[in-house]
């Protein structure tokens, strides 16, 4: 019996229906009421529908797959260990050439950028570019006047960042940062030959 | 005479007309019996004929169909009235393997020839094709949140079709496993559905 105590085909008859498996008398009942129920024609099509939506997706999901497994069979059957090996050293042989190019490339380093400090108290602070090689320009005006100087650069939370001798050209203190200096705020120190600290400046490194 | 007057409610038990007294208007040329008659059928023939034939020609066929049945009922062909329905199905069915028999002789009969072959359009229209579409769009989600497994038990009975004893063997499932994981997949494909359209209805009134 195919028909529900509704006098409606079940869903499990239906989908039965659907997929072509039901045989006589069984698909015999389910045909003739299709024939005078609409609700059950109405169902009908919905299974109908999901069937094929599942059809169609479950066949491109396994085309994707089907694909998928093809190439890495073709690209695992090419690959013997002999190609492998050229396809190695080939590598290596490009990149020991990259790496020659490079290391004989003459160096272009960037001109250092002249920054001119003033003390920090009533003057503006002086920005810089992050990781640029810097030539700082000290002003000593006041200063007492000495051979050589040593300037260290500190960040806020005084720990030394970076360490330079300094030159004195018309009455200006030279110091050089070549490798610069990360993003931030900076205080530099200039020092006497007998390290007694003469000035600070700020500089804030975007 | 207790003919269907209106279609019944969903959960209604569907109670089928007065087949004999039917059959009797027929035969004697009465109207309302045949009025009745393509009341009670016309839907369902038409449903029949588009599910196995296509739209294509389908009023000519359902009408072929009704005259047919019209006509054979009238010359006493049909020996039990109550079996009406039956009779109505064997015509269709007949109708059915009648076409597709014309159809693969017409096609026989063309190999080899270039010109005019009728091609029957099978494809849907453009709102049929963005609904298949999109239940295709759902379905594939469906499958891609299902494990591995599960996946290939639903692409083994919707796209290989095979049965479900067949599936049931072969993957060491119990038929109550089976049918969970189906009824599971399809409900999931119905939240899935409606939850586009709740979208849709928002987007579309917001």
């Amino acid at each position: 019996m195919q028909l529900n105590r509704n006098g409606h085909a079940s869903e499990e008859s239906l989908e039965q229906y659907a997929s072509g498996v039901l045989e006589e008398p069984a698909l015999g009942e389910i045909e003739e009421h299709l024939l005078i129920c609409s609700q059950c024609q109405e169902h009908l099509d919905e299974i109908d529908a999901y069937r094929a939506a599942m059809r169609s997706a479950a066949a491109r999901l396994e085309a994707e797959e089907e694909s998928r497994k093809r190439f890495w069979t073709l690209f695992s059957a090419r690959l013997t260990l002999r190609r492998l090996a050229w396809v190695m050293a080939l590598g290596a042989v490009i990149l020991i050439g990259l790496s020659l190019r490079v290391w004989m490339s003459p160096r272009e380093s960037p001109q250092a950028l002249a920054v001119f400090l003033k003390t920090t108290r009533g003057s503006e602070v002086r920005h810089a570019p992050a990781r640029r090689a810097l030539e700082l320009s000290l002003d000593t005006t006041a200063l007492a006047s000495y051979s050589n100087y040593q300037v260290e650069t500190v960040d806020t939370a005084g720990h030394l960042q970076a360490q330079s001798p300094a030159r004195t050209s018309e009455g200006k203190v030279i110091a050089a940062l070549a490798k610069g200096l990360e993003r931030g705020n900076y205080f530099i120190r200039l020092y006497s030959p007998s390290h007694e600290l003469l000035r600070e400046y700020g500089l804030v490194v975007d | 005479m207790g003919t269907q007057a209106d279609p019944p409610g969903p959960d209604a038990p569907l109670a089928g007309p007065n087949w004999t007294a039917l059959v009797e208007k027929i035969k004697l040329d009465d109207q309302s019996g045949m009025e009745e008659l393509y009341r009670v059928f016309s839907r369902g023939v038409r449903f029949y004929l588009c599910r196995q034939l296509g739209p294509q020609d389908l009023e000519d066929k359902v009408h072929d169909t009704f005259l047919i049945v019209v006509q054979a009922v009238r010359k006493g062909e049909l020996r039990e009235p109550e079996r009406l329905m039956g009779f109505v199905r064997t015509v269709v069915r007949r109708q059915v393997a009648g076409h597709i028999d014309q159809a693969v002789h017409a096609r026989r009969q063309q190999v080899g020839i270039e010109s005019g072959t009728t091609v029957i359009d099978l494809n849907r229209d453009p709102e049929e094709k963005a609904i298949q579409q999109q239940h295709e769009d759902i379905a594939r989600r469906v499958l891609n949140s299902i494990s591995k497994r599960d996946r290939e038990i639903l692409t083994r009975f919707y796209l290989l079709e095979q049965s479900q004893q067949q599936i049931c063997d072969q993957m060491n499932l119990t038929e109550t496993q089976f049918r969970l994981l189906k009824s599971r997949a399809k409900a999931r494909f119905g939240e899935l559905g409606k939850r586009r359209l709740e979208r849709r209805d928002v987007t579309r009134f917001s």
